[in-house]
């Protein structure tokens, strides 16, 4: 392993809002008391008004980047270009965290946009390590690897999620981004049962929380849960919250809302639920939504 | 077993054109699931980047039916997938693609208004550049002035259209949109830029364009003159040169040193 930062810097388990383009002008503008942010670095790759604002907001709140184009599951490895543009924002921004996903979304060099699910083989995993350590050494970061929403299973897995991230920490001394919505989604989707994934990852290695809503879609008589990221969130999925609280203690965590993205104040408020809801989970008294 | 560059390929001809039955077959259930399981990353995809054009094409989405768009969108993105991670660059190739597309031959502007926004696309995403004055000109001697070369702002786009469709991309930034646009049967030489943020189109003479066009290619000013005189020959290049300067057009300069004596001569 090259050289890097061993550490990251801390942020305050205080819940963040992704930022999203309809918002980033009166961000700018208002700078409402929001702990943090996180951002598709996608989006600021160009010039113009948004990496402009978004530096800007930069000077007083820390902000994460949290990366859905570098397809580290791809087996013809990381398109070096992209990775480059990454690491110049990563420069410009010096983000307080560095995240990806578990998935892939290149295959001969086309971008499918969409967070495609791996087959979890022993294959794979030499791939993803690859990747990740490659795109670790560029970026000089650790990255936190989030556990994608599925919605298919490959026959040939071999390797239960919890164990493949848990291997890819001890390859790559990479981190885990824990997105409870996705654990919730993929146990309704692919029987894949949250609770034994959040009592198998190694619990230092977890370095953020996600939290989002789910649409529900019939499917030929049956129902499939959507990671659309379009509504509040669910009740099961704060109990999940609770759980990863307790478990990961020092992971701050952050809303997510990428469709029918409601006002500034809806997230900024979603965000306070969040963190009431953590306060009472660790301290272990039933959270009552009267009382909040 | 299926290895991983195969499961990826097939994955990706699954979703942006044909299934193969090796790919269904290794998704976890029987064959109608594992359809409809896989199905439901094809829509993403394809929804995805339909709403990508959209953002990039907004006024080609909006005077088009919207079936329509969708049904040119999809054969679009089949055939061009996007190449880089970064959806605000996606659809460089949409114009081109929309000039050959055999249900749009009866919407002959279509191409130009698709190359028009893509133009103000490239214009949005350009790196910023401070612009020089004309008293930075001063130390130039008058007897460099045809070997000056200069830059232009990095968002500056130039397009030639086959028709006026400034008109409709302007009436779209307009509230209050007129009903019908009458686009004549003039051609439109057009100079994008961002300028404060804001996306400028503007109708220019046909030798400014050619001038300009030569400046943008690192042609010295003796021959981007030449350009602009074969356009019209009363082209007047002093009132071209002063109008870019005075908008914030240039961003640099420097002088050549290959002699250009031969250009200069009449």
């Amino acid at each position: 392993m090259m050289l890097r930062q061993t550490r990251d810097r801390s942020l305050p388990p205080a819940t963040g809002v992704g930022l999203r383009a309809p918002h980033l002008a009166e961000v700018v503008a208002r700078r409402p008391a929001v702990p943090w942010f996180e951002v598709h670095p996608e989006n600021f790759m160009g010039g113009g008004s948004a990496i402009a604002a978004l530096i800007s907001i930069r000077h007083d709140t820390q902000v994460s980047l949290h990366g859905v184009g570098l397809s580290l599951g791809s087996s013809e490895g990381i398109d070096a270009q992209h990775l480059a543009r990454l690491r110049s924002l990563v420069l410009r921004l010096d983000p307080v965290l560095v995240s990806e996903h578990l998935s892939w979304s290149i295959s001969s060099g086309m971008y499918l946009n969409d967070l495609l699910p791996l087959p979890y083989t022993e294959e794979a995993l030499a791939v993803v390590s690859r990747n990740i350590a490659q795109a670790q050494d560029t970026l000089g970061r650790r990255l936190l690897m989030e556990n994608p929403s599925r919605y298919l299973g490959w026959r040939h897995s071999t390797i239960p999620e919890p164990e493949f991230l848990t291997e890819l920490v001890r390859r790559t001394g990479c981190g885990i981004l824990c997105d409870v919505n996705n654990l919730y989604v993929t146990e309704h989707n692919c029987s894949a049962p949250a609770a034994e994934w959040l009592a198998g990852v190694p619990a230092a290695a977890v370095g953020e929380i996600h939290l989002a809503g789910h649409a529900r879609n019939a499917i030929d008589g049956g129902e499939m849960l959507i990671d659309d990221h379009g509504d509040h969130v669910a009740e099961p999925v704060w109990h999940l919250f609770a759980d990863a609280a307790r478990l990961f203690p020092d992971a701050p965590a952050l809303i997510e809302w990428d469709s029918n993205i409601p006002s500034f104040a809806v997230l900024a408020a979603e965000a306070r639920l969040a963190d009431a809801r953590r306060s009472a989970a660790i301290l272990g008294v039933a959270y009552d939504a009267q009382v909040a | 077993m299926l290895k991983l560059r195969d499961l990826q390929s097939g994955v990706r001809r699954a979703v942006l054109g044909n299934t193969r039955p090796e790919i269904i077959a290794a998704i976890l259930g029987g064959e109608p699931e594992a359809e409809a399981r896989l199905n439901i990353h094809r829509h993403h995809v394809l929804h995805s980047l339909t709403e990508a054009l959209k953002a990039n094409f907004p006024v080609v989405c909006h005077v088009v039916d919207p079936r329509f768009f969708a049904y040119a969108a999809d054969a679009f993105i089949r055939s061009n997938p996007p190449t880089k991670p970064c959806l605000a660059e996606y659809g460089d190739a949409f114009p081109d693609f929309l000039s050959g597309f055999e249900p749009a031959r009866g919407l002959p502007y279509l191409a130009d208004l698709a190359r028009l926004e893509w133009a103000a696309v490239e214009a949005k995403h350009a790196p910023d550049a401070l612009a020089i004055t004309a008293e930075t000109l001063q130390h130039v001697a008058v007897m460099d002035y045809p070997n000056l070369a200069f830059t232009l702002d990095p968002s500056l786009r130039l397009l030639h259209a086959h028709s006026a469709v400034q008109k409709i991309w302007a009436a779209h930034q307009d509230e209050h949109e007129p009903e019908t646009i009458d686009l004549g049967t003039e051609q439109a030489w057009l100079m994008v830029r961002r300028r404060e943020e804001v996306i400028e189109v503007v109708s220019i003479d046909p030798a400014t364009f050619a001038f300009i066009t030569a400046v943008q290619s690192g042609r010295p000013l003796a021959q981007a003159g030449e350009a602009g005189l074969a356009a019209d020959p009363f082209f007047d290049m002093a009132t071209a040169l002063r109008r870019l300067l005075v908008e914030d057009a240039f961003v640099g300069f420097s002088v050549l040193s290959t002699p250009t004596e031969e250009a200069l001569e009449p």
